[in-house]
């Protein structure tokens, strides 16, 4: 039962209204057809009944029991054989006194017996030729001349054949109209539905865009039954990001707080004088630190937000390089970005900043002249892989799958190595991305990042 | 070399402020933005080392103030917030390279030197000039491959001129490089300084190793070439 029940409005609503069109027009077409039908019978019965009347005017006793009517009557269907119009005059003992000229060969032998005179009675009756005749007969008491009373009975019959063919008609138009009408009532019906769920659409597109990133908030544009529920989202979604940007802010002011005591006792090392106990709370304020940088990232990556923004990935690049640039200025090196203007990120600034700045200062840092960042095809429409690569020594096979493993530290002399590396992973995991390490054909390092967003066709203004 | 420390966590500040000493710096402490801003835009510096998050004024608005006033001195910014967004909008503020928090001391030395290094045009902290060797991460001074003990003054007496081989340095600008703020100047001090610096380097006065040009200051000889 509840397959046949559409899932969305749309179709409800034109389920309803098909039901309903399917039901209504056929039942209104019977109705109609029946009272057609039945007021066409009245009226040839009532035809039939004046034919009876005219008949009885032209009858006259011409002797008593002995009723004569003319050979020829004015109605000229009376008079053709087989026309269709048939007339006969009965006396009580069923002989025949008269008979129109068109019913010649027809046998008309309706008469009963229980008939009361005066009383017109109706007869479908059909003929040896298959003809369908619809009769009518009256019983009436003669008073003949020598005051004796003697029973005639007047029959006059129609073919029914034209009131069918008249019936057909209707019928035909009548279903020609009605089914006109199913249409046209059924395409208004889809039109308006269309017409009234648009702003439904609407809605739904921009809630879509709104997760893409391509717009902020809700339009409020909406009809007054949606644009309460828009205002209601609008209200709910810049909550949202306030409170993430709340909790961001509020999470790097407790890490702020806690550095700072952790670089007092960093830097008040050189004053320890036990070098087992200076390894020690060095060992062990390096690991807070961690703790705290690690934590804090997964705390305020904006992975798992359903509210994403379009980032320009080139863009982001190019500032990180410039700081980059800044910081490895003594070795020379040399940067470039080949990544597409048009190449969009769906999702958070900051994690991006966050995945290259790691990325891109690791290069730096083994590298030994090159950084290049680039963009690869993903073969995805909402996917997009960018590559770092550098010309250093590259990270060894085995040690590829610990690199991302949590506090993971390839070489404790590069400090931050192995957490930062952490922290990419876990932030690409978060948009349900992929990192991959590979040495390329020219043995460069290269790191591929696949993460969600779309290379568009025309670059943004 | 003087540098300015501004950092607000008093025992970090002092902490950074004797390392820097002991590795032969002048340093000046302040401890918020405000006092900061003061002594970066009043006294000449080689180096800032700032916080981003100070009291009264921002670190960040610090280096901006000073970058549009004009003042080039290299600035590395401390910062508790280790995320590439306050990295990069720091570095592009202005500052010349970051040192996240918690650090040793042994890389705030290595990027302070790099940073003074690359502000005077040297690629290497051991700077050779003529006879003359200046490892600036040792604080050796040699002449002809023999060490030459140096007080901590002298040392950087003949750092900053190494630094600024070629240049005339004035006796003003001398004070001002190897002393602290609130230090009692007396010029005299620095012909004092020189005096024995030459007699230390150039016992039978034939390298001679410091010129005097008569009014303008002391340069380092002029013949001496990296």
């Amino acid at each position: 039962m509840a397959k046949l029940i559409p899932s969305s409005l749309t179709g409800r609503l034109l389920l309803v209204s098909m039901v309903v069109l399917l039901l209504f027009l056929p039942l209104a077409g019977i109705v109609l057809e029946q009272a057609y039908s039945n007021s066409l019978d009245r009226r040839l019965q009532e035809q039939l009944k004046v034919q009876v009347y005219g008949l009885m005017g032209l009858a006259d006793e011409i002797e008593p029991g002995e009723l004569w009517l003319p050979e020829s009557l004015p109605d000229e269907r009376f008079n053709q054989l087989a026309s269709g119009r048939y007339a006969k005059v009965i006396n009580a003992d069923g002989k025949l006194m008269w008979q129109s000229q068109s019913s010649l060969n027809l046998a008309l032998n309706t008469v009963n017996k229980s008939d009361v005179p005066g009383q017109f009675i109706y007869q479908r009756l059909v003929t040896d030729e298959s003809q369908t005749l619809e009769a009518s007969r009256v019983s009436v008491i003669w008073e003949s001349t020598n005051n004796v009373e003697h029973l005639y009975t007047f029959i006059v019959a129609e073919s029914i054949e034209p009131l069918l063919a008249e019936k057909r008609a209707f019928r035909d138009t009548l279903l020609f109209w009605l089914g006109g009408l199913a249409i046209f009532l059924l395409i208004v019906d889809v039109f308006a539905l269309f017409w009234a769920l648009k702003p439904l659409k609407r809605l739904a597109e921009e809630i879509r865009q709104i997760e893409q990133g391509d717009i902020q908030t809700l339009q409020t544009e909406y009809p007054t039954e949606l644009n309460k529920v828009a205002h209601n989202l609008n209200t709910l979604i810049i909550h949202s990001e306030q409170q993430r940007s709340r909790y961001r802010n509020t999470l790097q002011d407790l890490a702020h707080s806690l550095k700072t005591p952790l670089s007092v006792l960093q830097a008040g090392l050189s004053k320890i004088d036990k070098p087992d106990a200076k390894e020690m709370v060095s060992t062990q304020v390096s690991r807070m630190n961690d703790l705290v940088r690690y934590q804090l990232q997964r705390a305020v990556s904006a992975g798992n937000s359903p509210i994403k923004h379009r980032v320009n990935v080139s863009d982001c690049v190019d500032k990180i390089l410039a700081a980059l640039g800044k910081v490895y200025h003594d070795k020379n090196i040399q940067f470039s970005n080949k990544i597409s203007k048009s190449c969009i990120f769906y999702g958070d600034e900051n994690d991006l900043l966050e995945i290259f700045g790691n990325l891109c200062d690791n290069a730096c840092k083994y590298g030994q002249s090159l950084v290049m960042v680039a963009d690869e095809a993903t073969g995805s429409s909402n996917t997009i892989c960018i590559k770092v690569v550098d010309d250093g020594m590259g990270i060894p096979e085995k040690q590829q799958q610990l690199i991302f493993e949590r506090g993971q530290r390839l070489d404790e002399n590069n400090e931050g190595q192995g957490i930062g590396l952490s922290v990419v992973n876990d932030i690409v995991s978060s948009y349900r991305g992929h990192i991959d390490i590979a040495i390329n054909e020219l043995k460069q390092n290269t790191i591929r990042v696949v993460l969600p967003g779309a290379v568009s066709a025309e670059p943004p203004l | 070399m003087r540098i300015l420390v501004i950092e607000d966590e008093k025992a970090l500040c002092e902490q950074i402020g004797s390392e820097l000493k002991d590795a032969g710096y002048t340093v000046d402490l302040a401890f918020d933005g405000e006092e900061g801003l003061y002594l970066a835009t009043e006294f000449p510096f080689d180096l800032m080392v700032i916080d981003l998050g100070l009291p009264k004024i921002p670190g960040m608005e610090i280096i901006e103030n000073l970058r549009s006033a004009d003042n080039h001195c290299p600035i590395l910014i401390l910062t508790a917030r280790d995320h590439w967004q306050d990295k990069v909008k720091g570095l592009s503020a202005g500052a010349d390279d970051y040192l996240a928090k918690p650090f040793h001391t042994e890389e705030l030395l290595a990027r302070v030197n790099a940073l003074i290094r690359r502000s005077t045009g040297h690629s290497s902290p051991v700077l050779r000039l003529g006879p003359l060797t200046l490892d600036t991460l040792q604080q050796v001074l040699l002449i002809a491959e023999q060490e030459i003990e140096v007080t901590a003054y002298e040392y950087r007496l003949m750092e900053y001129l190494a630094h600024n081989s070629g240049k005339v340095i004035s006796k003003t600008e001398l004070t001002e490089h190897l002393y602290e703020q609130d230090y009692d100047r007396d010029s005299n001090v620095i012909e004092v300084f020189v005096g024995r610096l030459r007699k230390k380097l150039d016992p039978d006065n034939s390298l001679k190793p410091i010129e005097t040009l008569r009014g303008r200051g002391y340069r380092l000889n002029s013949s001496w070439q990296s």
